[in-house]
């Protein structure tokens, strides 16, 4: 049976509301359609009640398919992201690392016969923090032009982008800040600096790595 | 009939890395229909067992996704990755160990080669 686009369009209201993600939409769509294609039967919204129903246990059963299909992909990104970065440094980017060590290095130095202004430091690591953020932001916003539905990718972008300005803030919080809860002294704050550039620098490559080359893949 | 969960819980992930091994491409409604007509209607194969299975072997990197535009509406396509070529025959020699011993335990008629 081929379906007219007003009995496409009543199947896609009926099931719009439903799933989260643009994945399982489409794919619950074609599903419905091809059943639907498939038979003889003159079309009526309670064939595609029974297909969700009989087929997927109800607009409930989609939604916990759904929650299964979520926390799958976020464990396999959340592995792909620690593999790159467990990976960062066998890799050629390692003499990026070399050169922000002794970049590292030349502050503390300095650190120790002059006093140091580290408010310039502690503005460049909240920016640097706020770059998986602002690079997700654009991917999400600008370059993904579909705003039909979320892609079941952001979820886990979003997470580990606000994350890491959580950590980054805590840290400031505990250590850094003004009214730190530990008092630490300038140098100590200084290689606290110098550690967090580090661990940003890993984490910023390895997020767009995986954007980039595993998570476009994944969700193709 | 349908297969009940408990029959299907074990080698349901086998059943869809050999059919996508003899096929280079499928989609979801399509390997539903293809184990109806290999089984003549015997087995169905349920959907609400069929995707999150799909998904899961996705995410475990067994499968590979491919989107294509089909009527004017996106259709997912699943794949075997070479992960899934390894996996698949693992999977095909256990399937086979399993029966053997089931047709040894339930004093079946073996069948199988």
């Amino acid at each position: 049976m081929k379906l007219t686009e007003e009995q496409l369009s009543e199947i896609r209201v009926y099931i719009f509301g439903t799933p989260r993600y643009r994945e399982t939409y489409y794919e619950l769509y074609d599903h419905i359609l091809n059943a639907l294609e498939s038979t003889d039967e003159p079309f009526h919204l309670d064939s595609v009640k029974h297909i969700v129903e009989e087929d997927f246990g109800g607009f409930g059963g989609i939604v916990i398919q759904e929650e299964i299909y979520q926390k799958s992909v976020t464990a396999k990104y959340n592995r792909l992201l620690h593999l790159e970065m467990q990976n960062f440094y066998k890799t050629s980017t390692a003499f990026s690392t070399i050169v922000l060590l002794f970049i590292g290095y030349m502050l503390y130095n300095s650190s120790l016969t002059s006093e140091i202004n580290l408010k310039p430091m502690s503005i460049s690591i909240m920016m640097l923090s706020m770059i998986p953020g602002a690079y997700y932001l654009f991917k999400r916003f600008v370059i993904d032009r579909n705003k039909l539905k979320l892609s079941i990718k952001y979820d886990f972008l979003h997470r580990t982008w606000m994350l890491g300005v959580f950590i980054v803030n805590a840290i400031m919080g505990l250590f850094v800040s003004k009214n730190s809860v530990f008092d630490v002294s300038n140098h100590a704050k200084v290689v606290i600096f110098i550690l967090l550039a580090l661990l940003l620098n890993l984490y910023i490559r390895s997020f767009i790595k995986v954007y980039n080359r595993r998570i476009r893949i994944l969700t193709a | 009939m349908a297969m009940s969960n408990d029959l299907f819980k074990g080698t349901l992930q086998t059943i869809l890395l050999n059919l996508l091994a003899q096929n280079e491409k499928m989609y979801g409604y399509e390997i539903t229909q293809k184990v109806k007509a290999i089984t003549q209607g015997e087995l169905l194969l349920k959907e609400g067992a069929l995707y999150p299975a799909l998904h899961k072997l996705e995410a475990e990197g067994l499968l590979e996704t491919s989107t294509e535009v089909v009527d004017n509406r996106v259709r997912k396509y699943y794949s075997l990755s070479q992960d899934g070529e390894k996996e698949m025959s693992n999977k095909l020699q256990e399937a086979k160990d399993f029966i053997s011993n089931l047709q040894l335990l339930l004093n079946l008629k073996p069948t199988l080669s």
